[in-house]
């Protein structure tokens, strides 16, 4: 892994920032409605407020700049890492969003140990079972989690665990209990991405032919399974860590609506219905920073992981003797 | 089962020496019954030592030792398929012996392998009326039981394609698996991978830590035969080990296997499509022909006096040193066109001067190479893999820039004719030729496409032009409509070598064109292919690892090491009287026959000749 490298996809990062930022700031000021209007008073009653408060609000955020001023402005801010305040309530964005981040990090990781138990044991049972049925009703499983909506399950297990059987709370943060409903629903779609990356992984790994080699080995299918096909299996599904994030993201504004749990998601979703351009954009750009972070690395890790990639980067003609003279005539 | 087809020669190996009639069945002797009660083995956690407790051995004359593996009548049948894959196949491995099976892809030996180590895909279904590894009954054997008896009963050494070993672990960690598998105690697997990395030729400290994409093709062969060795088996099945390999990294494996079974108890069954191999290597051998036996017995005897039509058949075809040129077809060679006579006075048509290659890598790939190719005539290159004869082949048609030296077409720098103008006077032939033609073309497509592109003949008159070329490789113009896939392997080849020819070019190189083939499919394109050069006088650049093709090929020969030539000249010169320490290397790994045997082959070889000759005179009288 060459610096040169690094610093490329370091680079790409950056680009991948600028892109959300501007894309975000550009979207909220299509929205319709006005941020200060929506700060001074939930509702549509403008002629109840001085028009002065208005106004020096305004200025204040710089709302009554031209827009390509305004859009510089928050730039250059973001460039000298000032993250402004929320509109709304006033405390600092990166004070707002580290507030809200234990309890999504809490939730997000309980869902993902729940997701990452399931959705293997799905994959590695439809890939050892010899019984077709169960085969295709396991590989099947995967299309349904991710088919499910995600509010609608959310509000399915309030109805069935909380409300008919009263065993975990309905809503908050309180309680060490309360966190299992919400990571549970949050846990299907992630666990069916899972299940299938993983099964479909396997399958591709149980055809190679060193599977074969270590059957005629006398290995046991579960020992193949488990010592050498999961280890090349679980390479792609690694890549795949970053659409898990993304996600994860996604689904705690869902999450975290239906069970009125603080975090990232509820914040998010109250900045983008307040119009609070400032906390929108802090949080558009703490989530893509992650998600680039967890790009960068899942990338930097993998040749650690995968030998072949070790030696591909050192065998530099490797693949001169495949182009077909066709190929070269075009 | 019927009793000529049942042939369970004696054991050859730990110095028995019975029965030798060639060409006889042998009386089986030792043949189990049927109703041969199953024996029910708890465990094998110290392979080897219940070995002699066979109930065959009691029932069997104790000069001859039981057989490891005892098959009769074995069938098998792939689910969904009409027709069985093998049938009656009979076969008996002594401790200590080698048994070949040998025949083209599609005999039905790798079935016959993966039968014998349970590795059939499920639905399969197999019948035997024996099927018995050291005394135990495995006809309709559980998975559990096979799972018990692979690794330290039976091992199984597949080829290595490349994928064979977990890309994932390193050498030592995966031999270490399949000991514990195998139940070896944790204190001793480490010895052990040492002991059997060791037993291959390999370096536990040097090699253990690697990856399997860290080593060579050779060295990964070896590894999966210390995978399969690790458990010390009774039999060990190897299915085509060496066939990926040069020769010269094939006689190291080959002399790998060969030393682990001299001298001990381990029977081998040795898969392979090389009769030279078999010959070499094998006491007994079966042939095998579409799922069925075709001959079996002593090595020697078959070799020396095959009785059955097709062995004689596939001697004849198999390439060795020593025969010479092949001389083109009678039918073929009434044109008059130019050889040997007017050969020396030819045109030169392609020369290449001081060529230069560099990858970066630890010697260049191609370095000071000079060839000069000349109509009507072969100039072929040989040397193991990485020696640099791919790089010269894509120099030398354009597709790849030199970093030093002169290339010049007809006293043309190459360079200055374009890609079109040199895809019409040279063309290239690939070894994987299903990797070289387009999967959704039909062969009628394929062929018209070059002729479309350099604007051959009129719109009108291409289907003619097409069945033309067909003709001239000796397809059948019903194939027309097929896709590649649906072309045998040698049918494949021919189609590339018609696509080539289509736009009339002056030069063919010809990258490994019949490594991937049969030995007689491989003889039948070598013949057109001379048949070809000596109608369109077409000058051919010869690419191949294996001497007796070179020898059957070419006027003139480059033998290249690390990207150097170290030795040049006519072929039969250089065949014969070779000095240089690296030709005479390649010249040894070559597997042969004995001199009686070779004297043999060459009267049966022009006596058999005129059946190859038949598929490829057809194309040879249009003109």
């Amino acid at each position: 892994m060459s610096l040169r490298y690094l610093a490329s996809r370091l680079t790409q990062g950056i680009i991948v920032l600028w892109i959300a930022f501007t894309l975000s700031f550009f979207l909220l000021y299509l929205l319709p409605g006005d941020p200060v209007i929506t700060m001074l008073g939930a509702g549509g009653e403008l002629q109840n407020f001085d028009p002065a408060e208005v106004e020096r609000l305004r200025s204040e955020f710089n709302l009554d700049q031209p827009l390509p001023v305004q859009y510089l402005l928050a730039l250059v801010a973001v460039l000298r890492l000032d993250f402004g305040t929320s509109i709304q309530t006033g405390t600092p964005v990166t004070e707002a969003i580290a507030s809200s981040l234990p309890s999504t990090i809490g939730l997000a990781a309980v869902a993902l140990v729940i997701a990452l138990v399931t959705g293997a044991a799905i994959a590695i049972g439809a890939t050892l079972t010899r019984r077709p049925w169960l085969r295709d009703a396991l590989a099947a499983l995967p299309g349904l989690g991710v088919a499910l909506p995600t509010f609608w399950v959310g509000l399915m297990l309030l109805q069935v665990f909380s409300f008919r059987f009263p065993i975990f709370p309905a809503i908050g943060t309180g309680t060490p209990t309360a966190v299992i409903l919400p990571a549970v629903t949050l846990a299907i779609p992630l666990s069916a991405i899972i299940a299938q990356i993983l099964f479909r992984a396997l399958q591709n790994a149980w055809i190679q032919p060193y599977v074969t080699t270590y059957t005629a080995s006398g290995y046991s299918r579960l020992r193949l399974l488990l010592r050498q096909a999961l280890p090349v299996a679980v390479l792609p599904a690694l890549t795949m860590s970053g659409v898990l994030f993304g996600q994860v993201l996604a689904g705690s504004v869902v999450v975290e609506n239906v069970f009125s749990r603080q975090g990232l998601g509820r914040l998010a979703q109250t900045a983008v219905t307040g119009q609070d351009i400032p906390l929108v954009q802090g949080i558009v750009l703490f989530a893509a920073a992650v998600f680039v972070l967890v790009n960068l690395a899942t990338d930097l890790i993998y040749p650690v992981l995968d030998p072949r990639l070790k030696a591909a980067t050192r065998n530099v003609p490797a693949d001169a003797t495949r182009t077909d003279h066709e190929g070269v005539r075009a | 089962m019927t009793l000529t087809d049942f042939l369970a020669w004696p054991a050859a190996g730990a110095g028995t020496e019975l029965l030798d009639k060639p060409g006889v069945d042998t009386p089986s002797v030792d043949e189990p019954s049927v109703d041969e009660p199953s024996v029910d083995e708890p465990s094998v956690d110290k392979p080897g030592v219940d070995k002699a407790a066979s109930p065959i051995a009691t029932t069997a004359h104790t000069s001859i030792p039981a057989p490891v593996l005892e098959v009769s009548g074995l069938s098998v049948t792939y689910p969904r398929e009409a027709t069985s894959a093998i049938s009656d196949v009979s076969l008996s491995i002594a401790p200590g012996g080698t048994v070949a099976i040998v025949g083209e892809s599609g005999s039905g030996k790798s079935t016959t392998a993966a039968a014998l180590t349970g590795l059939l895909p499920t639905g399969t279904v197999v019948h035997a009326s024996t099927h018995s590894y050291l005394g135990e009954d495995l006809v309709g054997a559980k998975p559990r039981t096979w799972q018990r008896i692979r690794g330290t009963g039976i091992a199984y050494v597949p080829q290595d394609a490349g994928a064979g070993l977990n890309p994932v672990r390193t050498i030592a960690s995966g031999l270490a698996e399949t000991l514990t598998v195998n139940g070896y105690a944790r204190p001793r697997i480490g010895s052990r991978v040492a002991e059997v990395l060791d037993a291959v030729g390999l370096d536990a400290a040097e090699h253990g830590r690697r990856y399997p994409c860290e080593l060579s093709g050779g060295q990964r062969q070896r590894v999966l035969i210390a995978n399969a060795i690790a458990a010390d088996p009774a039999l060990i099945i190897a299915d085509e080990p060496t066939s990926a390999l040069d020769a010269t990294v094939q006689k190291q494996v080959l002399d790998v296997l060969s030393e682990l079974v001299a001298g001990s108890s381990t029977g081998l069954l040795l898969i392979t499509h090389d009769l030279g191999v078999a010959k070499e290597r094998a006491e007994d051998l079966i042939v095998m022909r579409n799922g069925r036996i075709v001959e079996a017995g002593r090595t020697q005897s078959i070799i020396a006096s095959p009785s059955r039509e097709y062995t004689r058949a596939l001697l004849t075809a198999a390439p060795y040193l020593g025969g010479g040129r092949l001389r083109p077809s009678t039918e073929a060679a009434v044109d008059g066109a130019p050889n040997e006579a007017t050969a020396t006075d030819a045109e030169v048509v392609l020369r290449a001067t001081d060529i230069v290659r560099d990858f970066g890598g630890p010697h260049p790939a191609v370095k000071r190479l000079g060839v000069e190719l000349t109509a009507g005539r072969t100039v072929g290159i040989v040397g193991e893999s990485g020696s640099g004869k791919t790089t010269t082949a894509r120099i030398l048609l354009g597709a790849e820039r030199p970093d030093a030296g002169t290339i010049e077409l007809h006293d043309r720098e190459l360079s200055t004719y374009g890609a079109k103008g040199l895809g019409r006077r040279i063309r290239y032939v690939h070894q994987d030729s299903s990797a070289a033609l387009d999967p959704n073309y039909t062969v009628e497509k394929i062929l018209t496409e070059p002729l479309r592109g350099h604007m051959i003949s009129t719109k009108k008159d291409r289907p003619t032009r097409v069945r033309d070329l067909l003709d001239s490789v000796a397809l059948d113009e019903s194939l027309l409509g097929r896709t590649p896939r649906e072309l045998s392997g040698g049918q494949r080849q021919r189609l590339a070598i018609a696509r080539a020819i289509a736009v009339e070019p002056e030069v063919l190189i010809l990258d490994e064109p019949v490594s991937a083939l049969d030995v007689q499919v491989q003889a039948q394109i070598l013949q057109l292919l001379v048949d070809l050069q000596q109608r369109l006088g077409l000058a051919y650049l010869f690419i191949s690892h294996d001497l007796a093709v070179i020898e059957q090929i070419a006027d003139q020969v480059l033998v290249m090491k690390d990207g150097l030539v170290v030795e040049s000249g006519d072929t039969a010169t250089v065949l014969r009287e070779s000095s240089h320490p690296y030709t005479r290397t390649l010249l040894d790994a070559v597997p042969r026959f004995d001199s009686t045997a070779v004297t043999r082959t060459a009267v049966t070889r022009t006596a058999t000749r005129p059946a190859i000759r038949l598929a490829t005179s057809t194309g040879a009288d249009h003109a």
